[in-house]
Parts: structure tokens; C-alpha cells; sequence
């Protein structure tokens, strides 16, 4: 079952590589906190943990309904164009991303190579999640690919937390998705204001401030 | 009660400054930021005297780092009070600057110390993680505060980095 789940995170992690429209990339962010969700849901029901159940209900508030409701808003606010802006074509972003799994997997065998068959799974994938935000946000150009990227990097480290540290505290957590939350929010206020000042919201265009 | 009052005295600063007119706020958040460096003082001072000080069934605790960098950091945020006052006002009177929006500095700044100083007094490592993201968030509106396209782009900029290496260390 975690397995079955972990490999539709894998599926959409490599979807949101391949891409091109802004909806379709806070979809694929969607669905993917969406399979999170179950995969910290399966947890909870196997710990038998209220607070575990709290952490999901929070995780599909947040990342599931407010913030991709929030971006796509945002998105429709500032008539952007839809495209995304690829420093690197789908298919070399696809190749790219193996690599980086590949990366991961050794890192993970070398790192823990007599653990259940789950764990190593999880390990890999969530390693490949942070790697894969990073990779959005460095070749992708606009700016609202920089907040998905930086919130797909979030995802991946609460799946690394929640498989093979058994989560963080209730408390932390708690704070943790408000805190999420809130910086959406304020970096979606910014790429407002960046649209507003700079009339668009390509990254690699903001070079007044390069050294 | 020290180091509540420590993080509730910028918290405070913050309402008034939404509430009170321009003349009189300047003269309260002096006030405020200066008994903030006179309780980190005291803190100091307490600290050296033995071990640590536990407050709220353990949130808070304040040990002699903390101490340390409470002081460096009430000290630096009255300076920085100090000199932005005459700064603003001098924006203002050139027309750069609305009274609104000098409001709205005083108020992000006080957010801004009470995050900073919370920072040091946290007592789990997941909380003074929140704190620190939170120290970024208010600040970044700081940076981004005259809303031309130098600091907007630099607003973006320092918002992605600090939350990427925020994340990171999470």
C-alpha cells in the first residue's frame, strides 16, 4: 500500500518536470500533496495516534486545498502568461531527474542498506522530491515555479520526516503547516508586487541587484 | 515573568504603533526598546549569577547564549530605532515616504524584534525553527519596504534564498 503510494509521489514528482503551463504544474502540486496525505493517513491509521490524524487533517487543509487555490487565484489575478519558461527542454529535465533518483538511491543504499524494503523506498523518493524542487526552481523560469519548487522541497522533506524519523513532534508540526502557510502567502504577495513593478514575473530577468 | 515580558514588550510596541498618531508612537517605541535592553541587561545579570531561567512550564529558558544574544539584539534594535527615526522622517518630508507606510515600518519592525528575540529564549528545536522561518517572513517586508524595483527584486531574492536554507535545515 506505501509502496503503491509512494510510487504515484514518484510518478508526479517526474510530471511536474515535464510540464509546460503554470495550472498544470499547481495541479500536478495538488496531487501530489494529495498522495502525501494518504501516505501520512496510512501512518496514522497503522499508529493508531490522534495527533498523527490531526498532522494529515492539516496537510490536506493546506497544501491540498488552500495553497494551490491560493497560486491558481494569484495566477488568474495577474493575466501572466501560462507558459512556463524551460532553461531545459522536458525530456533533458526527465534524463536529469533519473540521474538525480539514481543519486539518491546509491546515497540511500550507502546510508542505510539493511532496513525493510518501505523505508528504503521512502528514503529514495523524498530524497528525489527535495532534489526535484531544487531542479524547478534553479530551470524553470517565473517566479510562482520558484514557490512550487520551494513547496514540492517542503514535501519532500515532511515525507523524509514522517517515514523515517516516525515525525516530528505535534506542536512542531502544527507550526510547521501554518508556517507553510504563511510563506505562500507572503511570497505570493511579493510575486503580486514583482508583477506589478517589474510588469512580469520572469527570475532570470531581475538582474539589477547582480554583483 | 523576565522572559515573557521580554517577548511580549516588542509584541506590545507593535499594537500601539497601530493605535497611536505619529508623534507619540516614535516616543513610545523608544520606550519600549529601551527597557528591552535594560530587562536583556537584567537578564545578563541574573544569568551570571547561577544557571539558567525556566519560564512556561519549559517553552521559554534562557541560558548564558541567550542572554548574549538578547542583549546584542536589543542593543542593535534600539541603535537601529535610533537612526531610522530621523531617516524616515526625512522621506517623509521629501515625499517618498506616506505617513502610512512609516506606520506600517514601526509595525513590521517591532514584529521583527519580538521573532528575533523569541528566537534565542525557544527551548525545542522544532519551535525555534518556526521562530527563525518567522524572523525571515517579517523581515522580508522590511527589505521590500519602499517598493521600487532595486528592493522588490531584492525582497524576492532574500525571501527564496532564506526559506530554500530554511528548509534545508529543517
Amino acid at each position: 500500500m506505501t509502496l503503491f503510494l509512494l510510487t504515484g509521489i514518484m510518478i508526479l514528482t517526474y510530471a511536474m518536470l515535464v510540464c509546460h503551463r503554470i495550472p498544470a504544474l499547481i495541479q500536478n502540486f495538488r496531487l501530489q500533496s494529495l498522495f502525501l496525505f494518504l501516505v501520512t493517513l496510512d501512518f496514522a491509521v497503522r499508529q493508531k495516534e490522534a495527533g498523527v490524524f490531526v498532522v494529515a487533517g492539516l496537510l490536506l487543509l493546506v497544501k491540498v486545498i488552500l495553497v494551490p487555490s491560493f497560486l491558481n487565484h494569484l495566477v488568474k489575478k495577474i493575466k501572466v502568461d501560462e507558459r512556463l519558461g524551460l532553461f531545459l527542454n522536458p525530456l533533458l529535465s526527465l534524463i536529469a531527474a533519473l540521474f538525480l533518483t539514481w543519486g539518491a538511491a546509491v546515497f540511500c543504499a550507502w546510508l542505510v542498506s539493511d532496513s525493510p524494503v518501505v523505508v528504503f523506498a521512502a528514503f529514495v523518493v523524498s530524497i528525489t522530491v527535495v532534489m526535484v524542487g531544487f531542479f524547478i526552481m534553479v530551470f524553470r523560469m517565473k517566479a510562482i515555479t520558484q514557490i512550487v519548487g520551494l513547496l514540492v522541497m517542503e514535501n519532500g522533506i515532511f515525507l523524509l520526516a514522517s517515514s523515517i524519523a516516525g515525525g516530528m513532534p505535534f506542536f512542531v508540526e502544527i507550526a510547521i503547516a501554518f508556517d507553510v502557510f504563511i510563506c505562500a502567502i507572503i511570497t505570493g504577495i511579493f510575486m503580486y508586487r514583482i508583477n506589478k513593478v517589474f510588469t512580469h514575473i520572469e527570475v532570470h530577468r531581475l538582474t539589477d541587484l547582480k554583483g | 515573568m523576565l522572559l515573557f515580558s521580554i517577548v511580549i514588550i516588542p509584541v506590545l510596541a507593535a499594537v500601539f504603533s497601530v493605535l497611536l498618531p505619529a508623534r507619540l508612537r516614535g516616543t513610545a517605541n523608544l520606550a519600549a526598546h529601551g527597557v528591552l535592553l535594560v530587562l536583556a541587561g537584567l537578564l545578563a545579570y541574573r544569568i551570571s549569577g547561577g544557571s539558567g531561567i525556566v519560564a512556561f512550564g519549559g517553552v521559554l529558558r534562557a541560558d548564558a547564549l541567550s542572554a548574549f544574544f538578547i542583549f546584542l539584539i536589543s542593543l542593535v534594535n534600539l541603535a537601529a530605532l535610533v537612526y531610522s527615526r530621523p531617516y524616515l522622517q526625512e522621506d517623509i518630508d521629501g515625499g517618498v515616504l506616506s505617513v502610512r507606510q512609516a506606520r506600517g515600518y514601526d509595525i513590521l519592525f517591532n514584529v521583527f524584534a519580538a521573532t528575533m528575540l523569541l528566537v534565542p529564549l525557544l527551548d525545542n528545536l522544532g519551535h525555534m525553527w518556526v521562530a527563525v522561518e518567522l524572523t525571515t517572513l517579517a523581515s522580508a517586508f522590511l527589505v521590500g519596504f519602499y517598493n521600487t524595483k532595486a528592493s522588490v527584486e531584492a525582497a524576492w531574492k532574500y525571501v527564496i534564498i532564506c526559506s530554500v536554507g530554511i528548509t534545508l535545515a529543517l
